[in-house]
Order: C-alpha cells, then structure tokens, then sequence
C-alpha cells in the first residue's frame, strides 16, 4: 500500500520532489523564496533529517482530491481517512476504498466503542457497515446542538473521547457577520469560539471558551484533552491550550456566549485590550494561558493536530511526548509536557520539515510511524502539493536531541536523548519574551532581555545540563540557542532551538 | 424532483397559517407538532435510499422517500407502527 518512496526532500528548503514540480515551483516563485530564507537555518540542520526520520509517500486512490483532513486507526489496525470534502476511505488489501460519502466538510476522525466518528460542519457522525460489506450503511448523529449561520469559518474539529466517552468537539469562531438567524434561532448559543461535549446520551454541554481556530484536538498518554490555535486576533502566535471544563483562552468572540446561564465559563463581560499575556494573566479574570506558545515563524506559522507518542519506543526517544502538525511550514513539531503548580507547561521544539504539502491532521499507527494527513485547502503552505498523505518512520538511529527540558527552581534541566561530549559545551544564549493580549491580528514578540546565564553544569553521564538563569520571569517564552553541541559518539545536535513556557515558577 | 422534495419539507414544516393552508390546499395537513424534531441521522438501504431517523414528540420516527413509478412512495414507521402513501402529482 506505502509506495516507500524515500523523498530527497532535504538538500534545499522546499526541495523539488519530481519532473512534475518544477512548475509548480515556479508558479509558487515569490512566496516559496520568502519562505526558504525563513527556514534557511532549519535547511541547514535539517540535512541529517533523513538519517533519523524517513518520509514515506502514501499511493491515493487515482482522481480523488484526496485532502486528508482526519485521521484515525481501526481495532484492526486500519487506516482510515476522512476527507475534507465529505468522504471516509479505509485502507484494505487493495488500497483505499470508501468507506462513507455525502458528509459535509469533515475535519476529524476518530475510532471509538468499534465505530468511525467523523466531525462534520454541524455534527459528529457515527458510521458503521452493519452488514459487513464495506460500506458505511449507518450515519447517526452522535454530537450536535452547536449554531452554525453559514460563515465560512465556522469549522469544527474533533471528536475526541474521554475514558467516559464523553465526544469533545472544537468550534471555530465564525469571523464575520454571523446570521442571527429568526425566531428561536436568533436566541439559540452558537458556542462559536467554545469546546464543546457531548454525553454517550446525546447531550450537549459547553466545556470552556476562547479559542479562534482550534485546528487541532488531541490527547496526551493519560488522556488529558489538548487544543492548538491560530495566530490572529487575541491569538499573538500558535498556542497549545490544556482543556479543562469552564476555562477561558482569550478570544473575545466567545463572551457573549459565556454570559449564559449555563455556561461553565466564569469571566467579564469585557476584557482588557492591548496589555501583555504576562499581564493578562494577572489581571483578566478566568483567563489560562497555553500551556506552550509555538514562537511565530521560528516554529512555523500555523499549528494543526495533535498526537501523542504512545508506541512504546518505536517512534524514537520521544515517548508520551506530544507532535503538533505545521500547516505553513508543511512539518510536525515536538512538545514536552510537565506539570508545575498544578497546570501544564513545557517546551517545544522544531521536529520534521519538508512534507510535501500542509499538515493537517496527525495520527500514529501500530507499527510505532506518525502519520500525516495533508490539505492546503487552497492557502499557502511551504509543501506545494494541494493535498496527500505521508508517514514518518524512524530509521532507528537516535538523534542527538534535546529530550526533556523541565523547569528547575533556578533555571532548567535538559536531558539530552545521547550522552554529550564535554568539549562541545560552550556558552548557551538565550532571551525571554512574552506576547500581546489584544484584538489586533497577531502579535511581536514583547519586552525581550536576554537570558541572564549564571552557569551551566554538564552531569558525570553527560546526560543532563543544569542551567542557572538569573532572570527567570513568569508569562515569558524562554528562548534557548544551544551550542554546536555533540554527542561522545561525535552525533551533532539535531536541532538548536528550545522554546519553554513560564507560566509557574517551580516552589 | 425539487419540487417534490420541497413539497415533502412544507409537510415536514408542520401546519402553517389558514391562509397558507388554504392556498396550498393540496397539502394534507399533519396533527400539530407539540415538541421539537430531532434528527438522528439515516440508514442507508442496498439500494442507496436513505431511511432519515429522528424523534418527534418524544416518538421515534423512520422515514423512507423512495421513487417508484408515478412519484414517491413514503413509509412512516412511529414508534414501530407503519403507514405508507404515495405521493405524486
């Protein structure tokens, strides 16, 4: 079924993958040179990509826009893929064959209780062949109750279930002139900008509020639910927000709703305009900050879904670990989680570059490989291909990464995935930053001042390096350069960049 | 066709006005709903015609539109209780 297709998608920043993409790339021309000067840096590193992780190009059913839009896996260990434009194909011994047609806009899938649930415009779906025929002859509504006017961006994402079976779908805020509808309609909630749930029994409950466009939903190992957004209003950069029933994550357009009775969501009808996150989450009631931002442009412009590395080792020296899709940059990042005060935070890293098109939605499959599905819906992305869907397989040969990087009471604490080589240590550079908290579109980088570094200790094993910062401010990205650093086996540093967000200070 | 399904919605709508009543006096009229339609979804026959599931006044109801020589023929299971019509014009 995988054509194993190794692509040289690495000698250049948005390398050519064929005869057949020269004009493409030549069609691309201004945007794609913008682009590789951005990610020059990361061209250069990513030259050792394909040592580690290998990109394998899935063959797709011949005349179909396939734009994988979701993703999930079978019992059986099926791939199945919904596309955006209202189908599910499942994989079988002879390739994708639908499964399920006519749906509208489907931008999430999931396996769950031996059922297909696929997310459309207006609900989540249950699909299910009852006659083992290979179709679908069962689509009941297993989620719905949220508005929808018909603005374009009323997107909705999802589902993912909780050990209760509980469906949690993410709603797009409509962005734009919403039609209010008539009679009963225009007083009915819309929840746009919301997480919502939905019981086994079919009822529909708002879960927490403020969110622009939560492209992404996903679980960590122990299933605690996770949402990225897009940059934007009150959306400075990519966040990854943890979900948690009546929290508020900044974006005004899901007040009006939160002003109901039995919304969960406790805030002011009105919230500051034009003061920083650092301060926002002093100030603005109810509000929780991302567990993680995703610096804009420095690890890609757009976050997409979520999957957690579950495979027990398979997929490298990442387990549990958290992989985000880049729709802008075409690539997969990394997130490491911990818990500090109670709340999550932690830090990303870049990962993979160099898909053939936007990722859009992530999934991992038995055999330990993350697979992505891809749409650029007609938008701008660094992989030029209108849609597809790849997989990344690790090659086995670990990379010299940073593996955890865990705050400390006085800085933090890398742990590397390989023993470094002590003489490859020299200084480390670093800054902190925080965001805006405003209605305008995105957002700089804030009140920046470089990371004071009192010291950096490499451990007796080589493995971890214990760094003393001076300066360490809550509210703040923290930023690190690492040095050219080396593993004893001469392994070099994969990637350089870190990125941890401070929310709490370790008592 | 269009018309046919759109003459199917006005019944599904439910008793409009008198005066609407009267103008469409081709509509057979339908007991006056007391609570909300809630759609459930839709099976899926062999033959690719839906059946559309939903509850009405808390009464679970499939509903079957299939072409047959002359128009439609609309089978209404409440509550496992059939009745079937043609419908044609």
């Amino acid at each position: 079924m995988v054509v194993a297709k190794r692509l040289g998608v690495l000698q250049s920043s948005g390398a050519l993958r064929g005869p057949g993409d020269v004009r493409k790339r030549r069609r691309a021309g201004a945007l794609q040179n913008a682009l590789a000067s951005l990610f020059i840096a990361t061209a250069a590193l990513a030259q050792q990509q394909s040592d580690y992780y290998r990109i394998e190009t899935y063959e797709l059913p011949k005349g179909v826009n396939f734009e994988a839009s979701g993703l999930a896996v079978t019992a059986e260990g099926k791939l199945a893929v919904g596309l955006r434009k209202g189908e599910v194909w499942v994989e079988g011994k002879k390739g994708f064959q639908l499964f399920a047609s006519g749906l509208r806009e489907i931008l999430g899938l999931a396996w769950h209780d031996g059922a297909l649930y696929a997310t459309q415009r207006a609900e989540v779906t249950k699909l299910r062949d009852t006659d083992g025929d290979g179709k679908a002859d069962e689509y009941l509504t297993a989620s719905t109750g949220w508005g929808v006017s018909g603005a374009y961006h009323e997107y909705a994402y999802g589902p993912v279930f909780d050990a209760e079976g509980n469906a949690y779908t993410s709603l797009n805020c409509s962005m734009g002139k919403a039609w209010k509808g008539a009679g009963d309609e225009s007083t009915h909630p819309l929840w746009r900008g919301w997480v919502v749930r939905s019981t086994p029994q079919g009822k529909l409950e708002p879960w927490c509020a403020g969110f622009r466009s939560p492209c992404g939903i996903g679980q960590d190992a122990d299933g605690e639910i996770f949402v990225t957004d897009q940059q934007g209003n009150w959306m400075p950069t990519t966040p990854l927000f943890h979900i948690r029933k009546g929290a508020y994550f900044s974006h005004a357009d899901s007040i009006a709703d939160a002003m109901r009775p039995e919304s969960p969501v406790k805030i002011a009808a009105k919230q500051p305009d034009g003061i920083t996150v650092a301060e926002a989450m002093k100030t603005v009631l109810g509000y929780t900050p991302p567990a993680v931002w995703l610096p804009y442009v420095k690890m890609g412009q757009s976050g997409t879904g979520i999957v957690c590395d579950k495979s027990g080792g398979k997929f490298g020296p990442f387990e549990k670990q958290l992989f985000l899709g880049e729709f802008v940059l075409s690539g997969v990042n990394r997130v490491f989680l911990e818990k500090v005060g109670g709340e999550f935070q932690g830090a990303c890293f870049p990962f993979v570059d160099g898909l053939q098109c936007a990722a859009l939605a992530l999934t991992t499959l038995p055999d330990g490989s993350l697979v992505v599905g891809e749409s650029n819906r007609g938008w701008n992305s660094k992989g030029n291909r209108p849609f597809g869907l790849q997989k990344i397989v690790w090659t086995k040969k670990t990379p010299l990464e940073v593996q955890k990087m865990e705050l400390t009471k006085s800085g933090f604490r890398f742990t590397f995935t390989l023993p470094l080589d002590k003489a490859s240590l020299s200084e480390l550079t670093g800054q902190s930053y925080t965001y805006p908290f405003q209605s305008k579109y995105g957002g700089e980088e804030l009140d920046a001042k470089p990371l004071k570094i009192t010291s950096s200790t490499l451990s007796d094993d080589g493995l971890t390096l214990e760094v003393v910062i001076a300066n360490l401010r809550t509210g703040y990205v923290h930023e690190f350069e690492l040095p050219k650093l080396k593993a004893k086996d001469s392994t070099p540093l994969w990637h350089r960049m870190a990125y941890y967000t401070l929310n709490k200070l370790k008592e | 066709l269009e018309r046919a399904f759109s003459r199917c919605d006005e019944q599904l709508a439910g008793p409009r006005d008198a005066a609407d009543q009267t103008a469409r006096h081709d509509v057979k009229e339908l007991p006056a709903a007391t609570g909300k339609r809630v759609f459930g979804g839709y099976k899926v026959g062999k033959d690719g015609v839906p059946t559309f599931l939903y509850r009405q006044d808390g009464l679970q109801v499939e509903d079957t539109l299939r072409p047959v020589k002359g128009g439609f023929e609309r089978i209404i299971t409440v509550n496992g209780k059939q009745t079937k019509e043609i419908l044609s014009w």
